[in-house]
């Protein structure tokens, strides 16, 4: 179609905030307890984060299967029905996931160390961020997991390869750096309060790479002459 | 203050059918509402004469809930609640996910299929799609046919045009019609209008929003082509603007108890206009909507001190 040109981002906003986070509290209760199975999981990769060798490699695993069940749990098996755009979000997710799968074969896991701030921020997405669904009054039932919520998982994503060495990572950066935007300008289209909590993650996720890039470069740099 | 007229109670669809050369008349200036008792204020559509309430329920958002079977139902609750004051008008769209299915699920529930008058629309390139996307609509609505298929914001409307005519030559749907929005295309929204047989239009009017009055709502009485409001509140952003600010005191003249019936009554009173299709999700609001159709509506002067009442406030 010619005319996208005339519509207006609030145009595609297909459904209330009210729709959106009750796809939520709907999945998790359909598939009880996936969701505590997801977490753990999340919590396993943040914790090996850091994991050289074969478990550097379980951990890139570990990201695609959140990937690829945030792809089909949530885009395929629940935000389709609401949003016509969700296919293409699900074969975005589906084509990370692959590429996740494809590094963990062929990717490089060094020892190397990775920053307690990324380390904390992941843990605070999958065990903290869930809470939010509470503080803004909605029930608990409705805890965007990582696994499951695309905003949860690809900020995790982010956060978990940050750590990550070679020239694979910006690729791998991409899909996750675009949710993000998605993300982003879903909720701030349906005037959600979780837009300020998704944007501070980013933010902070942002400052943890940054920083996690500058401490990498210290590394490498060679000592000054005395 | 115009005050509708209240016709017999026994006034009904094929009653008013066969009384078509009479309300043809009135259709032709488009500026009687008829309403019978008990029942809300009704238009005729200009090429048929056929009796349509002024007010009807819109799904943009509203119903688009998925397969959430507690959001469905409070849906079929809103359509009983719309049923029973006498709507029959509801406006869909393919653009707008799981609202058709939504619908569907509510006709079959309450068994009103035969109570409906079905406005759909039509939202993708090429004549094959667009016949396809029709038979999913129809599919997702489970009735037998639509009255109304609307191009929905001129998509393709060179291809969708010729089709839909052909359509209603062989009975498969009763209108034709063309949409636009928030004030898309109008000149070429004009084009059509003036060159092509329409039915119906459905452009964006609202109190605010008043674009549409300086050419497509006369070229519309002009042609004889019944009107469909959308956006009435801006989708919700008028009412919101709006709450906490009194009703001014001569709202009661019209019998606007609320704001949402103060924007609905002035809406419906142009004469141009065939039906409003304000989206609710709230039982309370939808009776509340319906009952903008009945009581007077404002005469000219009267609008005019509407327009400035809330452009003041």
């Amino acid at each position: 179609m010619g005319e996208w040109s005339s519509y207006a981002l609030s145009d595609f906003l297909l459904f209330s905030p009210q729709t959106y986070f009750r796809q939520f509290a709907l999945i998790n209760e359909a598939i009880f307890p996936v969701p505590v199975l997801l977490i753990a999981l999340s919590l396993v990769i943040a914790a090996f984060a850091d994991g050289s060798g074969w478990r550097g490699r379980a951990v890139v695993v570990g990201l695609a299967i959140l990937c690829a069940s945030s792809a089909w749990l949530f885009h395929n098996g629940s935000y389709a029905d609401i949003n016509w755009a969700a296919d293409w979000f699900a074969l975005g997710f589906a084509v990370q996931a692959l590429a996740l799968l494809l590094w963990s074969v062929m990717g490089k896991f060094p020892p190397r160390k990775v920053a307690l701030l990324l380390r904390l921020l992941a843990a605070f997405v999958v065990l903290v961020y869930p809470l939010q669904a509470i503080v803004f009054g909605r029930p608990w039932q409705a805890a965007e997991i990582v696994g499951i919520s695309p905003d949860a998982t690809m900020v995790f994503t982010l956060l978990v390869l940050a750590s990550a060495v070679g020239g694979w990572r910006y690729l791998l950066l991409t899909i996750p750096i675009l949710w993000c935007v998605i993300g982003l300008l879903t909720l701030w289209t349906m005037g959600a309060a979780e837009f300020w909590s998704l944007a501070a993650l980013v933010v902070a996720a942002a400052i943890a790479l940054s920083f996690a890039r500058a401490g990498r470069q210290s590394r490498n740099d060679p000592a000054p002459a005395s | 203050m115009a005050h509708d007229k209240t016709a017999s109670a026994s006034i009904g669809r094929r009653g008013l059918l066969r009384a078509a050369a009479g309300l043809a008349a009135l259709a032709a200036t488009g500026s009687s509402a008829v309403r019978a008792a008990g029942a809300p204020m009704t238009r005729a559509i200009p090429s048929s004469g056929e009796a349509v309430p002024l007010v009807g329920l819109g799904t943009w958002i509203t119903f688009n809930v998925g397969k959430d079977a507690r959001a469905r139902d409070a849906c079929a609750g809103v359509m009983q609640a719309f049923f029973e004051a006498g709507g029959r008008m509801i406006d869909s769209s393919p653009m707008y996910a799981s609202s058709q299915e939504t619908i569907g699920y509510g006709l079959a529930k309450l068994g009103r299929r035969e109570a409906v008058f079905s406005a759909e629309k039509v939202w993708v390139s090429g004549v094959e799609r667009g016949l396809a996307q029709m038979e999913e609509s129809r599919r997702k609505w489970d009735v037998p046919r639509f009255d109304l298929m609307q191009v929905h914001n001129l998509v393709s409307w060179e291809e969708h045009l010729p089709r839909l005519q052909a359509m209603k030559a062989e009975g498969k749907l009763r209108y034709v019609g063309i949409t636009t929005s928030e004030g898309r295309r109008h000149g070429e929204f004009e084009r059509v209008m003036a060159g092509h047989k329409l039915d119906f239009v459905q452009v964006t009017y609202n109190i605010l929003d008043r674009e549409v009055e300086r050419r497509i709502l006369p070229l519309a009485q002009e042609r004889g082509i019944a009107v469909i409001a959308n956006r009435p509140f801006r989708e919700g952003a008028l009412l919101r603007e709006m709450a906490g600010k009194k009703l001014p005191p001569w709202a009661a003249e019209i019998g606007a108890t609320s704001w949402a019936q103060f924007v609905l009554k002035f809406i419906v009173s142009h004469p141009a206009i065939t039906c409003a299709i304000p989206a609710t999700t709230q039982v309370a609001h939808v009776r509340e909507n319906m009952a903008a159709a009945s009581g007077p509506l404002p005469d000219a002067a009267l609008r005019r001190r509407m327009i400035d009442y809330v452009a003041a406030l």
